[in-house]
């Protein structure tokens, strides 16, 4: 049996994460907020005796569940509705110090192409290989790095645009 | 991009932390973390105990069914094979064929202006395109790959005065 404290620090450590995951393959805050929450429930029951699951099993579900979302039509109106009500969220920790750099981090991450995002924020910050990524993401590894290297030249070619 | 300055760029973005969730999500984790502990305890509730009984029994009795066609009916055993020998289009048993996987990446999209002969400027959209084909073996090593950039050049709009 794994007590409460370890709970909390795999969450405290990885929701962040599968939430910045979630929020570049969601079309607004809301459906993110629910992707990550139903595949953390999903994921625990496939957990024996109780443990963590894996990293991979929860992007994994985060990715099925996007591609489920995507399809369903009855979404279309909700997601219109949210994105003109609701303000954009911080994707990064608004610290003080470097808060320009993540707000130019933020814009120039929502410019780049979905696939690209997706690889760089796995690669980057959620912590996992190439391998694993491309199990996650149902593709290649080989086009998975080569994702990931297309993604990061051109996302630093437009952080330095944009602090110009 | 090298590899080292790729390692650079990683390590800087990497001091950009995800930000933190919201307290109303968090709770929502913790529920269901507290109710998966829950359920993976010893003591299992009597109706999940009555679930698990019936899964059993039915595996069980699905099994039992199909060993008692497969000795009833012993035509059963040969009857796949039989239906691949008198269809007209088997043969021997077909090769597994190789994995194709065809990959579209954006690489990256800007804008260009153009004086047409004439004087009059031209937009024009400039996507830059990455298509990969890659064919893998049955046995999942990899055979041939191919990637070519493509350029697409669009016009966006056409000015008059």
């Amino acid at each position: 049996m794994h007590d409460s404290s370890e709970w909390e620090k795999w969450l405290a450590q990885n929701a962040p994460r599968f939430l910045l995951f979630a929020r570049q393959r969601a079309p607004c805050e809301a459906d993110a907020r629910d992707l990550v929450q139903e595949a953390v429930v999903e994921s625990l029951r496939g957990a024996p005796d109780g443990a963590p699951p894996p990293l991979g099993l929860v992007y994994t579900t985060i990715h099925r569940r996007a591609i489920d979302l995507a399809r369903r039509e009855s979404r279309r109106q909700k997601r219109e509705l949210s994105a003109s009500l609701e303000s954009p969220n911080d994707w990064f920790d608004p610290d003080i110090e470097d808060r320009e750099r993540n707000r130019l981090l933020q814009q120039a991450m929502s410019t780049l192409p979905e696939t690209q995002r997706e690889v760089i924020t796995l690669k980057v910050w959620g912590g996992l290989t190439f391998a694993e990524i491309a199990k996650v993401l149902e593709i290649p590894a080989n086009t998975a790095a080569s994702r990931y290297r297309y993604g990061l030249e051109e996302l630093r070619r437009l952080m330095k645009e944009l602090a110009r | 991009m090298t590899e080292s300055e790729e390692r650079h760029w990683e390590s800087e973005l990497r001091r950009a932390a995800p930000a933190p969730v919201p307290a109303e999500l968090l709770e929502k984790l913790r529920k269901a973390a507290a109710s998966s502990k829950r359920s993976a305890g010893h003591s299992l509730h009597p109706f999940v105990v009555l679930r698990l009984v019936r899964g059993w029994y039915w595996a069980a009795l699905s099994s039992l069914a199909i060993v008692v066609c497969l000795l009833a009916f012993p035509a059963l055993r040969g009857s796949h094979s039989k239906e691949i020998a008198h269809s007209p289009a088997s043969g021997p048993a077909p090769a597994r064929l190789p994995v194709v996987l065809v990959d579209h990446a954006l690489v990256s999209t800007y804008e260009a202006v153009a004086e047409m002969p004439g004087g009059l400027p031209v937009r024009f959209q400039c996507r830059k395109w990455m298509d990969k084909v890659e064919m893998r073996d049955a046995q999942g090593g990899l055979v041939v790959e191919q990637s070519t950039p493509r350029l697409e050049i669009v016009p966006k709009c056409l000015e008059t005065y």
